[in-house]
């Protein structure tokens, strides 16, 4: 009888963790959950002009946009040094793919005087059709020689270090006066497009909430037979290893700073002082232009930090526990579960020094930060995963402790951690998005740092990441367990 | 399966491979196993052995060094898992083996209590419950609040031998009666222990002193190179034992 009123608490709890996400998620999701948000790629270096802006000037420049409505569109000029004011009238308008235009407004060219930035925000949305090709002209109406500005084209891309050419098709290239330049105007459309979970954001999350309620019945039932469900057989070792895996992780916890004199307190200071040192050498040495730099780096270390020190602390959690393995029966999943959890309470602790960097970098708070839960639990859920591979090779393969420094070397150098992601291009990109850890640390630095809910794939991407690895994991361990005691 | 059996255990068997020629790196281990020399040896430490022990049984292992006592009851405690035949056993088994090999050097007595104590799979309840009898056992006093590291390895063993003694499991397993501590806390182990056997938990005990084995048992099983050799009366085995 116990035994049901245990799984009608756990039952419980998954119901209100439920509600909460369903809630959270839409409150805080907010237009990110409904809408994808898209531009038109990077804007190119101003290389050419495309000459003043005289009477008649007529300039067309077709873009793509993976979006069907559009909210602005940025212009980047330059007003030359004249000794008159630039002033002039210029047609601004957007056209559909037949011509007919679809926006239209007169504008005083004086807007793009000095370096000139000319921003038009449509409101109500601009709307146009999904997968087509819309079309820029700018007709000049009124401008005379010596007092227009002009608007610039190129053909490259900056990158974090030189520029890269790119190759364009004649329909992305601008054309003055009918004639195709080899460039693209320097200018750049932002739209978003409806995503068709939005729209069916409460269908779904009452389908889950059938789904679940389905299952609550079925495991109710089988608990009632004392059946030997996977949920109900899980739930029955929760139960009889909790204590155990307590005292492990406070033994961990405990042990871990026992005998130095700063104790817990080191905690907070390694992450912190791990920053300071490359926060100097990348802000002073290396050069680079990330927005809050302090954030975005101490983001990514706390989460990699984490990440290596469940690793590293489960390469020995089998063969360090040989004594109790080849002495005791306890499912020896038990040992890298509770490393982990041990180094869980360590990283809580580090994102103390997170949030006080955030309040002295005055990044703002937004309650954003109530999904980092999720993205905690698949750092967890990976860490757990690579950490159980790790303790079972191990056990066959003592050079496996050796090759995991090695190998945890070069996985820090290919997240990106002190460096901006869009340095790395070309097929080192491929490398980047196959990288679990990237989508889990870009989805904390999204929180955090833009103070808004990522995009939903950065949620599945996320969730896979985790799920995978944590999945092959535990069947390895459980595949190789029954022989780790003739090995150790 | 009988409900009064606690153990059962059918056709065990426990197959160990043996290298003889231990490969030291991956080109001997490629090269050998494309010549195909790789040759694993076997050896069965366990070969089709099968008894039952009833509730409340004292049940006593002989034989000689190497006979396998010792991979038979790591079998049944299930930290080996055997390679043939099946092992069931109802109810808690608490291990005697090699007490204290939980214990953390860092943490104080009172920590390692406890986590000795979840170790050998006692719940939080029971261990708040019976702290006090446990300390009093072990006759620590006031050094329980320090560092094991500090203990003598007499303190040691007393606390260990404290946290296992105080539960009354369903099936303890005993691999040598210890000799623990100064005389007097040994007599009181040993009290302990035969108050264990006598109260109705069924024991698994293997000694190399037959006296014991044919004092405390009811029933023996006497185990040769792995084989069972032959299960009967703790006095007629004994007698045969010592005469073979």
């Amino acid at each position: 009888m116990t035994e049901i009123r245990y799984v009608k608490k756990a039952l419980a709890i998954i119901w209100v963790l439920f509600f909460l996400s369903v809630v959270i998620l839409y409150l805080v999701g907010g237009e990110q959950l409904q809408y994808a948000f898209t531009n038109t790629g990077e804007v190119v270096r101003a290389t050419n002009d495309v000459g003043e802006l005289t009477t008649g000037k007529v300039i067309e420049q077709a873009f793509r946009l993976d979006g069907n409505e559009l909210q602005q569109l940025k212009l980047y000029g330059y007003g030359y040094d004249y000794d008159y004011p630039v002033g002039g009238i210029m047609e601004v308008s957007i056209l559909d793919e037949d011509g007919a235009a679809l926006y239209d407004e007169t504008m005083d060219m004086a807007l793009l005087s000095g370096e000139g930035e000319l921003v038009i925000n449509f409101d109500p949305l601009l709307e146009v059709g999904s997968d087509s090709l819309p079309k820029l002209r700018i007709t000049v109406i009124d401008g005379s020689q010596g007092s227009v500005p002009t608007l610039y084209y190129g053909s490259s891309i900056s990158l974090a270090r030189g520029e890269a050419q790119i190759r364009l098709q004649d329909e992305e290239k601008v054309s003055v006066d009918g004639v195709l330049q080899d460039g693209r105007l320097c200018f750049q459309v932002t739209g978003r497009r409806e995503i068709w979970l939005g729209s069916f954001y409460w269908a779904i999350a009452a389908a889950a909430a059938l789904l679940l309620a389905g299952f609550s019945m079925y495991t109710l039932r089988g608990a009632k037979r004392g059946s030997g469900q996977p949920f109900l057989k899980m739930l029955r070792s929760m139960k009889k290893y909790r204590f155990l895996i307590e005292q492990l992780v406070s033994r961990d916890f405990k042990t871990k700073y026992k005998r130095s004199a700063l104790g817990v307190l080191w905690s907070f200071l390694n992450p912190m002082l791990v920053m300071t040192v490359q926060y100097i050498v990348f802000s002073t040495i290396f050069r680079s232009d990330i927005e809050n730099f302090a954030v975005y780096l101490l983001t990514g270390i706390v989460c990699y930090n984490f990440f290596s020190e469940v690793t590293s602390l489960s390469v020995t959690a089998i063969v360090g526990n040989a004594s109790l393995i080849t002495k005791v029966y306890i499912p020896k999943v038990i040992y890298p579960v509770s490393r982990a959890l041990s180094s869980m309470i360590n990283f809580l602790l580090s994102l103390l020094p997170l949030l006080i960097v955030m309040l002295v970098t005055r990044t703002k708070i937004t309650p954003a930060v109530l999904l980092l839960p999720f993205a905690v639990a698949c750092l967890l859920a990976l860490s757990m995963g690579v950490g159980m591979v790790l303790s079972s090779a191990m056990v066959f393969f003592r050079d496996t402790q050796f090759l995991w420094n090695v190998l945890n070397m070069v996985w820090m150098y290919l997240t990106p951690i002190f460096y901006p992601e869009n340095i790395v291009t070309g097929w080192q990109s491929y490398i980047l998005k196959l990288n679990p850890l990237y989508h889990i640390i870009r989805f904390f630095r999204i929180v955090l740092l833009d103070g808004i809910s990522p995009e939903p794939k950065a949620y599945l991407l996320c969730f896979a990441m985790a799920a995978v690895p944590l999945a092959v994991g535990y069947c390895v361990f459980r595949k190789t367990e029954d022989r780790f005691v003739l090995h150790i | 399966m009988d409900v009064q059996d606690q153990i059962v255990a059918g056709h065990v068997c426990m197959q160990y491979s043996i290298d003889h020629n231990r490969i030291k790196s991956l080109k001997e281990y490629a090269i050998s196993r494309f010549k195909k020399t790789l040759q694993r040896d076997t050896f069965l430490a366990l070969d089709d052995v099968s008894f039952s022990v009833k509730k409340g049984e004292v049940f006593g292992i002989i034989g000689k060094n190497g006979a396998g006592k010792s991979t038979l009851l790591k079998v049944i405690s299930g930290i080996l898992k055997p390679t043939g035949g099946t092992v069931s056993v109802q109810g808690i088994v608490a291990p005697m083996l090699e007490l204290g090999s939980g214990f953390d050097q860092d943490l104080t007595g009172y920590e390692n209590i406890f986590l000795n104590g979840a170790i050998l799979g006692y719940s939080k309840e029971f261990l708040e419950e019976n702290y006090q009898k446990i300390v009093d056992f072990s006759e620590l006093g006031e050094f329980i609040y320090s560092p094991i590291r500090t203990y003598s390895s007499g303190m040691m063993m007393r606390l260990a031998f404290s946290v296992a003694a105080v539960v009354v499991p369903d099936v303890l397993i005993v691999d040598e009666i210890l000799a623990v501590g100064d005389a007097d806390f040994q007599v009181k182990s040993r009290e302990r222990m035969r108050e264990l056997m006598g109260g109705g938990t069924t024991v698994l005990f293997v000694s190399h002193s037959i006296e014991q084995i044919e004092e405390m048992c009811d029933r023996v099983l006497w185990l040769d190179h792995g084989r069972v050799v032959d299960i009967g009366g703790a006095s007629e085995i004994c007698r045969r034992y010592t005469s073979s």
